[in-house]
């Protein structure tokens, strides 16, 4: 469990970029599991099924956030207010800020697919099965995702020389 | 790492392959040779946007952030387990209750549908329809029927906006009639003859 814990995190972080949303995605994903765990057939694999899971509650995650009851939050947030070490994070080159920041301002399919791809090296066709969608839909997506980066960093390089 | 290897791996990427793993191979070669730098030149954008991305950090967990975790997950899963039962009891109580509320509803209506045999009053009788009134024959006891009634109030009460002649063409027996029935049962006969007529008559069903 732990080493899915940690991919679970890892995408959870990605999609949000901060640590409170990325360990409430994690929770969720696993309490969502231990609820569902017996309606899986094994149809696909494991982690594709936990991919599936982590990705619809990060892309439905602002709308039900309103949704969980208090003591669900009352929980998370004192367990989520230790254990980790923002140093790191807070560190970050202006450029490497301004690419969290980029991947924030994606639409949520297309920073599903660019998460799934780039950083958990998954195929298109797993990639699709994961975000339910076609093949050909998530090399779109991966496509406008790829350019709109592309895009935010160059604006930034341009108004870096001309400054 | 050659051209031909770096023109391979760039087919592939376009076709939706893995490069990921190559990644830093790949840039390598592209900064150096800048005859795939002629021929992919939107590659090494992509190469260089990958690394960036790939280059993002995470954050430093301590080790025991995972055991909170597990705690976490147990502990909502635990009341959540808890909410459900409450919630199934909640909805097998309302369940309940509606069935309840239905079968009183039933019953009212029921009730309230039979109280018609006991509350029929002579306006009703008077407006009553031959369906009514079998209705009425086959719940009531027919000793419970107060015959009397029937002519001391309820067909005077009836027939009382009607002219004396329409009384007469309605209700009275015309005189003829009598006669036919005089006819049909002459005064002269013997007691076999009667009790034969008598028999006649009340094999007849009505």
């Amino acid at each position: 469990m732990r080493g899915y814990q940690e991919r679970i995190y890892a995408v959870g972080f990605r999609f949000f970029g901060n640590h409170d949303d990325a360990m409430e995605i994690c929770q969720r994903t696993f309490i969502r599991v231990h609820q569902k765990l017996a309606s899986f057939k094994g149809a696909s694999r494991l982690h594709t099924w936990l991919y599936q899971i982590a990705i619809n509650l990060c892309k439905n995650y602002r709308r039900d956030e309103g949704r969980h009851t208090d003591r669900e939050v009352e929980l998370s947030e004192h367990e989520n207010a230790a254990s980790y070490d923002p140093t790191l994070l807070d560190d970050l080159e202006p450029e490497r800020k301004l690419l969290r920041q980029a991947i924030q301002d994606l639409p949520p399919m297309q920073r599903g697919v660019m998460i799934l791809r780039v950083y958990e090296e998954i195929s298109f066709k797993e990639t699709a099965e994961i975000l339910n969608c076609s093949e050909s839909s998530a090399k779109v997506n991966f496509h406008h995702a790829m350019l709109a980066l592309k895009s935010k960093m160059q604006d930034k390089s341009l108004k870096g020389n001309a400054a | 790492m050659s051209c031909e290897w770096f023109h391979q791996k760039a087919l592939d990427f376009r076709e939706g392959g893995d490069i990921f793993a190559d990644l830093t191979t790949m840039s390598s070669h592209l900064a150096i040779c800048t005859n795939c730098q002629k021929h992919h030149p939107s590659l090494q954008e992509d190469l260089q946007l990958f690394r960036q991305l790939k280059a993002l950090p995470l954050p430093s967990l301590t080790p025991d952030f995972w055991e909170n975790n597990i705690g976490v997950i147990r502990a909502q899963i635990a009341s959540k387990k808890g909410w459900d039962v409450s919630r199934k009891r909640s909805f097998a109580l309302g369940l309940s209750s509606l069935v309840g509320s239905f079968l009183i509803i039933l019953l009212i209506i029921f009730v309230k549908d039979n109280s018609f045999i006991h509350s029929f009053s002579e306006e009703d009788f008077l407006e009553a329809t031959q369906e009514d009134l079998d209705l009425v024959s086959t719940w009531r006891d027919l000793d419970e029927f107060d015959l009397s009634s029937l002519y001391t109030q309820l067909l005077p009460a009836a027939f009382a906006n009607n002219t004396e002649s329409e009384v007469e063409n309605d209700v009275l027996i015309p005189a003829e009639s009598l006669e036919l029935t005089e006819t049909l049962v002459p005064e002269n006969l013997s007691d076999e003859q009667y009790r034969s007529i008598f028999n006649q008559l009340e094999s007849i069903e009505i």
